[in-house]
């Protein structure tokens, strides 16, 4: 589902976000990127999305290249891929369910679709009941549940999450947790970036230690160091 | 691409920034109103209320209806022979009819149908080539006593004076017309360009969700769209009303040579549906140029 070879990407200050990197993450695995700020985990995330290009190896995802797709054909690369942040990056002038229903109307989806996939997502998410607030409306846990529903509605095959408990306390945070487990147990491959030692260690999935830009550890099961 | 989330989106970034919106249309406005004016008066009433002095026609020797066609051919030779004539063009009874009825055509069907083609003399319209009004003259006499020759007409020097300005004003204003429109078009794209801005967390969300990126430009392509159609349309009413005035007005001034600047429904019509266009074009253009610019691939 997702391969590096040999990554190097390095920026336009000469600063080095990775080198050599080698990861090969099979469909349906979850994921944890770890490792201290600066050491190449958001890199890597971005890489995987194409909002950044190699500057050498090979990075492909859904099958794909990521640097032989044209330009025109990036946003059908991003379909197969939901991506949470840190700061839900939310519309605050849309409600609930128009923040979930935006990501598939911007696809071009039919009304029907969008009427259907919509309400059975926010289901999902435990947020059916508040479809019709507005993000400054709800918690911080309600508005990342939010963000999820937005990226997996559309069913994608890859989530990228990049410190999507950042901003959340304990508690909030298992709940969110619990939620992408239940997503990746439909299949999606969940990769997810974090600080988060506790929930790591807590959830035993395969683990990789990125520090100065280089994979230190990949390890199954793994613990947080 | 969805019609209701295409008016939805459209109508969020022309009501996000109305204040720039509404500026925007009105300067599409003013200058689409004042190319009008310069078209409408400047074009066909200039042209209108000196059809017969067009072209930098300074004489026209008239034959005698009775005139032979030796006759006529004499004076045809002699002046293209002639090194004071730059052109000369025989309007034959075909065209002095045509042009009868060009200059009559708003005088209704009494007027039009009053002579039949034959009733007119003939005429030969000369433009000299040197335009010095005394040796224009001098030249212009001289054909008077021919034989075949009814009369030599010239424009007076008012009636010359009136047109050289009014080629100049035209000029001007049509200079003027063509600096706002282009200024219409740097505002459209600065009101795109604030559009995008204002807009740019949805632009993020919709790029990382998979929108295509014409997806993404087309509500503010529409948008530009509309401030010019939007602009073109009061213009085109303005210059409705501002019609309909002058030639009210038009009608106290009758015999007076402002009267004779007029034109007729169909060169309204024309440059009516010529504005809108060009609106609906500046719009687009503006807004696709900004698109371009600040929604690059």
């Amino acid at each position: 589902m997702i391969k590096l070879e040999n990554v190097k990407k390095v920026y336009k200050n000469d600063h080095v976000a990775l080198r050599n990197a080698n990861v090969d993450i099979q469909k349906g695995e979850f994921v944890f990127l770890v490792g201290p700020s600066g050491s190449g985990k958001s890199t890597f995330i971005r890489l995987l999305n194409r909002e950044e290009l190699p500057t050498e190896g090979k990075v492909w995802v859904a099958g794909k290249d990521i640097a032989s797709i044209r330009n025109w054909q990036v946003p059908y690369l991003r379909r197969n891929i939901g991506y949470i942040f840190q700061d839900f990056k939310l519309l605050p002038n849309k409600t609930v369910e128009e923040n979930v229903a935006f990501a598939l109307e911007a696809i071009g989806r039919p009304r029907h679709s969008v009427k259907t996939q919509v309400p059975a997502i926010l289901e999902l998410v435990g947020l059916a009941h508040k479809a019709k607030n507005r993000p400054d409306e709800l918690s911080g846990g309600e508005q990342q549940r939010v963000s999820i529903a937005r990226a997996f509605v559309n069913r994608p095959l890859i989530l990228l999450a990049d410190e999507p408990t950042g901003n959340l306390d304990p508690n909030t945070t298992i709940g969110i947790m619990k939620l992408l487990d239940r997503i990746n147990r439909t299949g999606t491959t969940v990769v997810m970036a974090t600080h988060d030692r506790g929930i790591v260690d807590v959830m035993r999935r395969r683990v990789i230690e990125l520090e100065g830009g280089q994979v230190v550890r990949d390890q199954a099961r793994g613990v947080y160091e | 691409m969805r019609l209701d989330y295409l008016v939805r989106e459209t109508g969020q970034n022309l009501v996000r920034n109305w204040l720039l919106s509404v500026a925007t249309v009105l300067i599409v406005t003013v200058s689409l109103t004042m190319f009008g004016i310069t078209v409408l008066l400047g074009f066909f009433g200039l042209d209108n209320a000196f059809i017969t002095w067009n072209n930098d026609v300074s004489f026209i020797v008239y034959m005698n209806p009775d005139a032979t066609a030796e006759q006529i051919a004499a004076i045809d030779k002699d002046l293209e022979n002639s090194p004071q004539v730059d052109t000369v063009e025989y309007y034959d009874d075909d065209k002095t009819f045509e042009l009868y009825q060009k200059m009559f055509q708003q005088d209704g069907p009494e007027m039009l149908t009053a002579l039949e083609k034959g009733d007119l003399p003939t005429s030969f319209r000369v433009k000299p080539s040197n335009p010095d009004a005394n040796v224009v003259k001098e030249l212009a006499n001289s054909y008077g006593p021919k034989t075949g020759v009814y009369t030599v007409d010239f424009p007076d020097e008012q009636v010359r004076q009136v047109q050289s300005a009014g080629q100049t004003i035209r000029f001007w204003l049509l200079l003027a017309s063509v600096v706002l429109l282009a200024a219409s078009i740097v505002l459209i794209f600065i009101a795109i360009q604030t559009a995008v801005f204002s807009r740019r967390r949805e632009i993020e969300v919709m790029r990382l969700v998979g929108a295509t990126n014409w997806f993404i430009r087309i509500p503010f392509l529409i948008e530009g769209l509309i401030q010019g159609l939007v602009g073109a349309i009061l213009a085109v009413s303005s210059l409705a009303i501002i019609g309909a005035a002058w030639k009210s007005d038009g009608e106290s001034m009758k015999g007076s040579l402002l009267a004779r600047f007029v034109w007729t429904d169909d060169q309204q019509l024309w440059t009516f549906l010529g504005l809108l266009g060009i609106g609906a074009v500046a719009g687009a253009l503006g807004a696709f140029i900004s698109t371009l610019w600040y929604l690059r691939d």
